[in-house]
């Protein structure tokens, strides 16, 4: 077992190398100039030398690439070129944003999901079955932004004025007053990590302001997370739906389950006791596989509903040329996806003593 | 389990003439037609699928105006109209998307430019339809080389493409893919390239270990035996075992396509105006949500039913070639 571990880890390394040094690459053949596209059009060539000077990119690539990983390794990750501020300043503004909006949709997805596949493959070919499975395939057939548009129509549209009514964009509403961690606490003078830490949990509301008792700014963050958290996880609910209902039915046509019902044992018990558990394993590599497709849906989530995410400031530092957000960005998803593959390799290999030996 | 691709059964009939292990094939390809079929998936995926395509190909007969035909004119509809049917004037309730007859008749209004919605959805069936099947063609044909490659090499050139194809697959797809069409420039065809380049490691990975798995059998032995190349080897032998699961993933990977490449159209990367083609029309116009809600609902219903008839279409050949889902 360590000794998977231990492969498996120094492969995502090498994979995460390979990363920090592709990134870096693409970042600078991008097309069009950073400081044209930092400081305008109509920058002199001495401005713009001074400009290249400051941010290192007059040097060969290879040196450009040296001076980066010594930088990393110290933990800064430079500072944009477009806001001229640190980007783990931007990164503890945004990330907030996305990790809460991607944990809601998968929360939301994973429940739902294993529920709804769950009673279909108990009622197969039922009605509830049919419905289930077709809203199912609607939902991996629908587009994240066509959903959020049709979501904003129903609820901001048709549903104005009625109880059910929610904001259609932002993530509060404007003008808001509410207090931050810091400001709570009243630990303004902290400095440094714990600060910085600090600063990054007062991002997600849900959680900042439930520790502060704000109950109604809670609401209003509540309110205002729904529609975005439905259009994100959906996709992800109709694919962990379909993979609990086929595997849940493929464990129920097991021997041993069989057996167990021929000892009389409960329909009940059996599904818990003993398909259950087995048919979930799929179930957990998909649920760990969705953080892709939450993070790319993030970009799009993010514009319609005009959240300052990461999704949107990716997307927004490609098309302005931010390398430096781009590679800061870029390596911070590259981390969290390699963490949880790693994560779900390992419990895999954990729960599934196969595929350690191999 | 009645549908084979294999390759290897023609060589058991190979004393009979070439007619015949014509005929066969022709019969096999026959057989798995109609278990596709079989599936009501498939045959509800087809439906959707046929009407668009109909829609693709009569489209001047269908819409009653050009794509980019500009509907301006003194007592024209202008910009953003409300939809004017001739029908529905003077009715109850539906007069308000009603027009006396000497206005131009717009089933759905106009957009931005007062170009009528319904015939820039019809045409963008041309454009939307075909997106899909191209770059899941492309990716297939790609994956299956390195795949291929990887796998029959081994070693060195193993390590090497797949590490690189682990880097890849380690990237949200659309947010490399848009790093990618930023690389190249916006426009259609960069965004096809670039959603070929992130699709092609799923194709990639799926030869690769089907060719492992082919690799060691024994008539693969009999014909190294036999003195074939390596080449005849993978071409003759190999790949043609390897096909179906790429053809069942290549059927559901053609609805995946399509929505990456609508996104990137979305978010003003792919086609440029004035193309009429579905996601970049909801990206140009998403605003209008609130205000004119069938400018953008129409090419969202249109591409909704596109994906969801791929998918249909797909579920139905996953179901009718992939025999461990025979029960």
């Amino acid at each position: 077992m360590t000794q998977f571990i231990i492969r498996r880890l120094l492969l995502s390394i090498i994979t995460l190398l390979g990363i920090i040094f592709i990134v870096f690459v693409i970042a600078r053949l991008l097309p069009g100039d950073p400081c044209l596209s930092a400081l305008g059009e109509r920058a002199t060539a001495e401005i713009c030398d001074a400009f290249n000077a400051r941010y290192g990119l007059n040097e060969p690539i290879p040196i450009q690439f040296g001076e980066y990983l010594k930088q990393l390794a110290s933990g800064d990750l430079g500072d944009s070129i477009r806001y001229g501020r640190p980007v783990t300043e931007i990164l503890i503004e945004r990330l907030p944003t996305t990790i809460e909006l991607a944990f809601y949709a998968l929360l939301f997805a994973s429940l739902l999901g294993v529920t709804l596949g769950l009673i279909a493959a108990l009622r197969r070919n039922s009605k509830t079955d049919v419905t289930t499975m077709f809203a199912a395939i609607l939902g991996v057939s629908i587009p994240i932004f066509v959903l959020a548009l049709i979501l904003q129509f129903i609820f901001a549209v048709l549903l104005k004025g009625t109880i059910f009514q929610l904001p259609p964009s932002g993530r509060l509403s404007p003008g808001l007053q509410f207090d931050t961690l810091p400001q709570a606490f009243g630990l303004e003078n902290l400095e440094g990590l714990a600060r910085a830490v600090l600063d990054f949990l007062s991002g997600i509301y849900t959680f900042s302001f439930l520790v502060t008792f704000q109950w109604s700014q809670w609401i209003d963050a509540v309110q205002h997370l729904i529609l975005p958290v439905i259009a994100l996880g959906t996709i992800s609910l109709a694919i962990i739906a379909r993979i609990t209902r086929s595997s849940l039915l493929e464990v129920l046509g097991l021997d041993y389950i069989r057996t167990a019902r021929a000892k009389g044992v409960s329909d009940r018990a059996v599904l818990r006791k003993h398909a259950f558990r087995n048919a979930m394993l799929p179930v957990v590599t998909i649920i760990g596989l969705q953080l892709g497709l939450l993070l790319a849906g993030a970009v799009l989530t993010e514009t319609i509903f005009n959240l300052t995410g990461v999704g949107r400031t990716m997307y927004d530092s490609i098309v302005g040329r931010d390398y430096i957000v781009v590679q800061a960005f870029t390596l911070i998803i590259a981390l969290i996806y390699l963490t949880v593959n790693l994560v779900v390799d390992i419990s895999y290999a954990f729960l599934d003593p196969r595929i350690r030996l191999k | 389990m009645t549908a084979d691709f294999g390759g290897n059964k023609e060589d058991a009939v190979a004393g009979k003439s070439a007619q015949t292990a014509g005929s066969a094939r022709s019969a096999r390809i026959r057989e798995t037609a109609r278990n596709i079929l079989a599936q009501r998936s498939a045959r509800v995926g087809l439906f959707l699928l046929g009407i668009l395509i109909f829609t693709a190909t009569f489209a001047p007969f269908i819409a009653p105006y050009g794509p980019n035909e500009n509907l301006i004119a003194p007592d024209g509809p202008g910009r953003r109209a409300q939809p004017c049917i001739h029908a529905f004037y003077e009715l109850p309730v539906l007069g308000a998307w009603g027009c006396p007859e000497t206005e131009p008749e717009t089933y759905l209004g106009t957009d931005g430019n007062s170009r009528d919605i319904f015939s820039r959805v019809v045409y963008g069936a041309r454009i939307s339809l075909p997106i899909g099947p191209i770059v899941v063609g492309i990716a297939i044909l790609i994956g299956a080389l390195f795949g291929a490659i990887a796998g029959f090499a081994g070693g060195w050139s193993d390590n090497i493409l797949m590490r690189i194809m682990d880097i890849v697959l380690s990237f949200p797809a659309l947010i490399l893919a848009i790093a990618i069409v930023t690389l190249m420039g916006s426009g259609l065809l960069n965004a096809v390239a670039a959603v070929v380049i992130v699709s092609i490691p799923l194709y990639a990975r799926l030869t690769r270990s089907a060719v492992l798995s082919t690799r060691e059998n024994d008539y693969v032995t009999a014909s190294r035996a036999l003195g074939e190349s390596g080449s005849g080897i993978l071409r003759r032998r190999i790949i043609p075992n390897s096909i179906t699961p790429l053809i069942v993933a290549g059927s559901l990977g053609i609805a995946t396509a399509v929505l990456e490449v609508a996104a990137l159209s979305f978010l003003g990367l792919g086609i440029a105006e004035p193309v009429a083609e579905w996601g970049a029309m909801i990206g140009r116009d998403f605003n209008s949500i609130f205000t004119r809600p069938l400018l953008v609902l129409s090419p969202a219903f249109m591409l909704t039913v596109m994906v969801l008839g791929f998918n249909l279409l797909g579920d139905g050949i996953r179901d009718a070639l992939d025999p461990r889902l025979n029960r």
